[in-house]
């Protein structure tokens, strides 16, 4: 097997499926049980295209595949406050439908000086880096997390240091 | 309270009783055991089995629901232990939440608490430098608190004693402030510590930075091995426990090595109550106990005592222990349970940017671990506007920089990462002086489910605290404008006491039973074959992380009341 081809794989088996209960792909629900927000499967869709324009698939998946958009979605249901909730679901609804290209909103955001659409965009940019960069995938094949890293190295040139994660 | 089972007065005898299994607790269990004496360990929380009980040591970063952060339910719901740096989503297990364990706050105090098997000894941040002749001279050359009975000289054969087997790293710096001891291989410091470190050198003179010695096993001896203890693997996982044994715990280290004596009784989910006084015999005889489930009383005896249920709660159980020769409390003759309780100011930071070195950079593991300037106020002489000073520490390190863009840019950029700038900082961790108004007390009706009576904690800062905080950021401003060193900033936390996970003393030891509860083996004065060895002992704070200390004083403690068991004389 090639590289890709295990990590298609691996994909299929593995990655993401916390976060997809058995209703994923099901018309009209969504494909995560939210406690404090609520969102309808335009918004996910929405959220999804957004995901996979912020990180696209290339070689390698993206974000929305790795799940980061339903990881996003879950940050703000269960650590964000109230208040950041608001703006975040504010923004959200005041950007859904409109084209998911994230520089454009953003810079359409920033211009006209709307408080919710940024608060949006800024958390959803940060949630699914986060997501995407702290998945399985990308944590086991592109930048692989050591739990036992073993040796620490004090002082060495900048060339020879892998990653930390 | 439930019944109380008084059958089998035999079955329930042992030759001494430890309260408590954490730090000083497990310490008495190994000594008490390898002595060969029949020992009982009571721990309050449950049984926490090294390897066995540590459910997320292994979880890999993705399995964290919320990689790490605490939920908003959680932060509600527990407004103190939240602010821990340790309370994350991996280590929730082994704390105590705010609503399980009640106490007042006559004043605002963060009590972390971690009740299980071990106790904080799965948590605490395994710093272990020694105390100097400089921090036990210290109530007596400053006029506070009660002079300390015993001297460094006392101590340090001890302190050798406990750092062998616990396995300390640490470099030999031959500094008069914090003494040298038993030391496995130093961690590295890396290029901007050192850096750091040898600036101050050339420039002061007088301001050590040191690598941190640390309950780290950077290097496993035989006894470690026998242990079944092996290298830190710089995971920097520990407050999930660690199946290396990699640093001290009581679970990793003093507990198993008890059990295979097999002179222990482990009883987890043991409540104590009180200590239980004999008028007659004029002795304690043994402890109450409350079982933490069925909430049933039982009576365990023993010839000795040792309380070491952690330094507010073996105030409880001391003042929780009356009786008509005690009405106000174990040993408490003079009114002083209780009191002169102090802690750590851990107040004050200052954070920085570091423009050079940008060619080299720290690799492979995550040290759990980071520099340490030890006291440089006030040391040989009074010098400044308060009284005593602050250790500090220091630590360097490059974060990556965060990818621009969006898109393939920015795919490329997370999956490219490039280290940022290195970024400095450091956090005080200041002596406090007891007062008599630094204090816990029993409330007078209201009991937790135990039928134990809750605890207030009336503990604050004072003005030489203050004038600590000011001098700590002052002098850590210029100490990193002197390095070159940008973008300083400081912050004053305000924290309350507490966080800093430090509190001590209320059961203080020193010469006279008038001024101190406890005398220089650690026994209450006026009971005995009662030993405190935990953080309630301590007369003085310094500035060191305590934990060594206890260590060294339950070793200490433990060998003299073998011997006095031996000569009849308890």
């Amino acid at each position: 097997m090639d590289r890709r081809q295990v990590i298609r794989h691996f994909l299929v088996v593995g990655a993401g499926l916390a976060f997809m209960p058995s209703c994923v792909y099901k018309d009209g629900k969504v494909s995560i049980q939210l406690q404090s927000i609520q969102i309808n499967p335009d918004q996910e869709s929405f959220l999804k295209q957004l995901a996979d324009a912020i990180i696209p698939p290339t070689d390698t998946p993206g974000a929305a595949e790795l799940g980061s958009h339903l990881f996003a979605l879950k940050m703000v249901d269960d650590c964000f406050e109230k208040q950041e909730q608001d703006k975040f679901m504010t923004g959200l609804k005041k950007l859904q439908g409109k084209e998911p290209n994230p520089a454009a909103l953003m810079s359409a955001a920033e211009q006209e000086k709307d408080e919710e659409p940024l608060a949006f965009m800024k958390a959803f940019r940060r949630l699914v880096i986060q997501g995407y960069t702290q998945s399985e995938y990308v944590m086991t094949n592109l930048l692989p997390y050591q739990l036992v890293p073993g040796k620490y190295y004090g002082c060495v040139p900048v060339d020879s240091t892998t990653s930390k994660s | 309270m439930g019944y109380l089972n008084t059958k089998g007065v035999d079955q329930n005898t042992f030759d001494v009783i430890v309260i408590g299994s954490g730090i000083s607790g497990g310490w008495a269990a190994k000594e008490f055991t390898e002595k060969g004496l029949n020992t009982l360990v009571l721990e309050r929380g449950r049984d926490v089995k090294h390897q066995k009980d540590y459910p997320t040591t292994n979880k890999m970063p993705w399995e964290f629901e919320h990689r790490g952060q605490l939920t908003r339910q959680l932060i509600e719901e527990n407004p103190v232990v939240s602010k821990c740096y340790a309370f994350r989503e991996d280590a929730l297990h082994f704390f105590v939440k705010d609503k399980e364990h009640p106490y007042v706050q006559d004043k605002p105090f963060d009590w972390i608490r971690g009740y299980q098997v071990g106790g904080k000894s799965l948590l605490w941040a395994r710093q272990t430098q020694r105390w100097s002749e400089y921090d036990f001279e210290g109530p007596a050359r400053d006029g506070f608190a009660v002079d300390w009975p015993i001297r460094y000289k006392d101590l340090a054969p001890w302190y050798s004693y406990v750092e062998k087997f616990a396995g300390i790293s640490g470099n030999k710096d031959g500094l008069d402030i914090l003494p040298d001891g038993e030391f496995l291989p130093p961690m590295e410091m890396n290029c901007v510590e050192d850096y750091f470190s040898k600036k101050m050198a050339s420039s002061y003179g007088n301001r050590p930075v040191i690598i941190g010695r640390a309950a780290h096993i950077t290097a496993p001896q035989q006894i470690h091995l026998d242990q079944g203890r092996a290298q830190c693997q710089n995971r920097n996982l520990c407050q999930r426990g660690c199946p290396f044994g990699g640093y001290f715990s009581s679970n990793s280290s003093t507990i198993p090595w008890a059990m295979k004596t097999g002179k222990l009784t482990l009883k987890p989910n043991s409540v104590v109550h009180s200590v239980i006084y004999d008028d007659a015999k004029q002795k304690a005889t043994g402890v109450r106990v409350i079982d933490a489930v069925s909430k049933q009383a039982t009576e365990y005896f023993a010839k000795v005592i040792f309380v070491n249920a952690a330094a507010l709660n073996t105030n409880l159980i001391l003042l929780n222990s009356t009786s008509s020769r005690f009405p106000n409390g174990l040993g408490n003759d003079n009114g002083l349970l209780g009191k002169y309780v102090a802690f750590h100011n851990y107040r004050a930071r200052v954070s920085a940017v570091h423009e050079g070195h940008l060619d080299k950079n720290s690799s492979g593991g995550r040290r759990p671990n980071s520099g340490y300037i030890p006291r440089f106020r006030n040391v040989k002489k009074q010098e400044t506007v308060f009284l005593r000073g602050y250790a500090a520490g220091f630590g360097a390190s490059r974060y990556n920089q965060g990818a621009e863009g969006w898109g393939e840019e920015l795919k490329k950029g997370l999956l490219n990462p490039k280290p940022g700038p290195w970024y400095v900082g450091s956090h005080m961790m200041g002596e406090t002086i007891p007062k008599e108004s630094g204090q816990v007390s029993l409330d007078a009706s209201n009991k937790d489910e135990w039928g134990i009576p809750l605890l207030h904690v009336n503990v604050d800062y004072d003005d030489n605290d203050e004038k600590m905080v000011k001098d700590y950021l002052e002098q850590l401003t210029e100490m990193f404008t002197v390095a070159g060193f940008k973008n300083i900033e400081t912050v004053d936390s305000k924290q309350a006491p507490g966080l800093d996970i430090h509190e001590m003393g209320g059961v203080r030891m020193g010469h006279d039973p008038k001024t101190s509860l406890l005398n220089k083996w650690n026994q209450l004065h006026h009971c005995k074959n009662v030993f405190v060895t935990d953080g309630a002992c301590m007369t003085s704070t310094a500035t060191q992380n305590p934990s060594l200390t206890y260590m060294a004083l339950t070793a200490r403690a433990a060998d003299y009341a073998f011997k006095a068991l031996k000569t009849g004389d308890l």
